[in-house]
């Protein structure tokens, strides 16, 4: 398990993590979210050391050993390959650096390119590739060593959606193998859909933590989707009913003031009859995350 | 240490597979090959700069004989034959009247003041003979005549050392600076480049997650110092080879056995307190290499920041040229302690004798000392400077790593 415990980090007299404490249990996946600038990176730098902190982070109970980066992945934000390697002296010296050995990462090294569809031989420079082959070669390199705990700093970015897909997929596989995930996006869906635990920070507060669902029932089942011939204004009208948007393909969006009111809603827009769509739902991370990040604006 | 090795090795081995570290190797061999074919080219050229002499005298015949510029010929129709067939450049006539010689030189240009002098020498030995054995002397008289004045000479004080008349402290101060100058420039360079490149390319944070900074900056060191040994490696090699290969080189092997003594002692200067400022002074200037390597944030800029690097290496350089002719000036003495320039300063200093072992040894263990000293701090903030990829220049990247 990874714990971070009051996590505290400035640069000069700017301070940019405040109190940061939250767990990462063994074989599940934890989504870092924030907006730019929030801390997500630093929380990821501190981790791996890159920076002086104050605070506590441990894995397994104690404090992080040289052997431990060891059994760490890490992708970083920024994309880095040195170019003018080929894909296989590339990774083998990522690897090598984690203590694998070299004859096994070229053994293996083929059948992850083709997992990943690697438009590429191991023997190609890294320069010839496309963008989208690089950043599956640092995943590569980032996971080619089985690492325990794989720290991904907005895996996704830059991905065209099948290739988001295959990364899904990846880190799902990871998941089933054991491994221990924190990873960061701006996109909530991907969070929504990869992740058991979620943190939310903002400015360097976390606020929100704990398991997607649980966070997501707190606040109550306040959405409604609906199919009906109804107008905006009627719609409005109704009891509980705080903001009406309209949604693709004639569907409304109803935002309710509390849960309790969607049974009278829903009695009021059947009355008694067949109604296309009616669904009732908790709000979902993104936007958990605007009222969140909004409220600390405010 | 396993993996400051596996930089080491990483760093090595992607400098040493690039063309240009292989033409940088092969430039100094590929001088010397093509100096070799011009000055062949040329010797063949020069075969018919010889200049022909017309002479009954037995004595000037003889001396002609020994002589590689001028040639005998028999009559003067045979030599103005040679001329007109551009074989000579030109030939002398010695005619012999009254016991007194003349020689009269025909050709298109003046003769070259060398082959005149030789020719002098010969004429007035020659027309020695003939002023003894008209004079009829007995042989004590002719040993009396041989007799010529001595000339010592008592120095009891030197003002100022300097090497104008020894060839092998000259050879010894150039050899040592200009390998000194080329190494620095060359590696400083190198290192810049391919710090601010790794940078460049933001892999650092992928590798930092694997190591410590510090280790890494270790490994790196390591890795261009390896580039340094085997590129001097190479050269030494290539030296003994010709060393041990000039005495069976035709038309070399008498040129080497005269200048052996000269090399074989600028050997022995180069190898002892050249050799130590040499390998302090180009490990202090790499790390601070790499230092400015990693202020900047693009690679197109590290040229740019090693600048000041380059400048100091510049005054150490000229500064000491200078020195050849200015002597040792108390600036001199006090530029000899200061690293960076002492590299270049003390060496020389010593070479003319105009410092002690001990000073010698008091400079080397202060730039060993700064040495050590830049090496521990620039490894603790390497990290910090090669983690801030914001392009805010040097100076504010300096200032953020020592925020940390």
């Amino acid at each position: 398990m990874l714990k971070i415990e009051h996590l505290n980090k400035s640069f000069g007299s700017t301070q940019v993590l405040f109190d940061v404490s939250f767990n990462v249990s063994d074989g599940r996946i934890l989504g870092l979210v924030g907006k730019n600038g929030s801390g997500k990176s630093t929380i990821f730098h501190s981790i791996l050391k890159f920076v002086d902190y104050d605070g506590q982070i441990s894995i397994d109970g104690h404090s992080f050993s040289a052997k431990d980066y060891d059994t760490i992945g890490y992708l970083p934000e920024e994309r880095s390959l040195m170019p003018k390697l080929t894909i296989e002296d590339q990774v083998v010296f990522l690897a090598s650096l984690k203590g694998m050995p070299a004859k096994k990462i070229k053994e293996e090294l083929p059948d992850w390119l083709s997992r990943l569809a690697v438009k590429g031989i191991p023997m190609d420079k890294i320069k010839s590739l496309s963008k989208g082959n690089q950043q599956k070669v640092q995943m590569i390199a980032t996971l080619i060593h089985q690492p325990k705990l794989i720290i991904l700093d907005e895996p996704f970015s830059g991905l065209d959606p099948v290739n988001v897909d295959l990364m899904k997929q990846l880190i799902l596989e990871e998941k089933r193998k054991g491994a221990t995930i924190i990873f960061s996006d701006h996109d909530m869906r991907n969070v929504e859909e990869l992740c058991d635990d979620v943190v939310m920070i903002n400015d360097g507060h976390i606020v929100l933590n704990g398991p997607v669902n649980e966070i997501k029932n707190s606040f109550g089942l306040t959405r409604i989707f609906v199919r009906t011939d109804k107008s905006a204004a009627e719609l409005s009208a109704l009891p509980g009913v705080k903001d009406v948007i309209l949604q693709n393909n004639g569907m409304k969006l109803l935002i309710l003031a509390d849960e309790k009111y969607g049974k009278d809603i829903f009695n009021q827009l059947s009355d008694g009859q067949y109604i296309q769509t009616f669904d009732q739902e908790p709000p979902t991370l993104d936007e958990i995350f605007k009222m969140k990040a909004g409220a600390r604006h405010e | 240490m396993n993996k400051i090795w596996l930089v080491a090795k990483e760093t090595y081995r992607r400098e040493v597979k690039t063309w240009s570290y292989l033409l940088m190797i092969l430039a100094p061999f590929l001088l010397v090959f093509f100096s070799f074919v011009i000055g062949m080219v040329s010797a063949g050229g020069s075969d018919d700069n010889y200049v022909g002499v017309v002479t009954s005298n037995s004595v000037l015949k003889q001396a002609i004989k020994k002589s590689e510029d001028f040639d005998n010929y028999s009559t003067e129709a045979k030599a103005k034959k040679a001329y007109k067939d551009e074989d000579i450049d030109g030939y002398v006539l010695i005619e012999q009247k009254n016991n007194q010689l003349a020689a009269t030189y025909y050709s298109d240009e003046k003769m070259d003041s060398d082959l005149k002098s030789e020719l002098l020498t010969s004429l007035n030995t020659a027309q020695q003979q003939l002023n003894l054995s008209k004079a009829k002397l007995t042989t004590k008289q002719t040993q009396s005549l041989a007799t010529r004045a001595q000339f010592k000479q008592q120095v009891k004080h030197v003002e100022k050392k300097s090497f104008d008349n020894d060839p092998v402290k000259q050879i010894s101060f150039w050899v040592l600076l200009i390998i000194l100058y080329m190494l620095v420039i060359t590696y400083t360079q190198v290192t810049a480049q391919d710090i601010a490149t790794e940078k460049g390319t933001k892999i650092m944070e992928v590798i930092f997650s694997s190591m410590p900074g510090g280790d890494y900056f270790t490994g790196k060191i390591l890795g261009i110092f390896g580039e340094i040994i085997t590129q001097v490696l190479i050269y030494v090699v290539g030296f003994v080879a010709v060393y041990c290969a000039a005495p069976y080189i035709d038309g070399f092997s008498d040129l080497f056995r005269q200048y052996k003594p000269m090399i074989d002692q600028a050997i022995g200067n180069l190898a002892s307190w050249g050799l130590v400022f040499t390998i302090i002074g180009l490990v202090l200037f790499i790390i601070f290499a790499a230092f400015c390597g990693a202020l900047v944030a693009k690679s197109e800029n590290a040229n740019k920041a090693v600048g000041p690097l380059s400048t100091l290496m510049l005054i150490g350089f000229l500064f000491t040229v200078n020195m050849q002719s200015g002597g040792d000036t108390i600036f001199a003495k006090v530029l000899s302690y200061i690293p960076f320039l002492s590299s270049f300063v003390m060496p020389a200093r010593v070479i003319m004798g105009n410092a002690t072992n001990l000073e010698a040894a008091i400079s080397a263990l202060i730039a060993l000392a700064a040495t050590v000293a830049s090496f521990i701090w620039i490894r603790k903030i390497y990290p910090n400077l090669i983690l801030q990829t914001d392009d805010v220049g040097p100076w504010q990247n300096f200032k953020r790593s020592l925020r940390g």
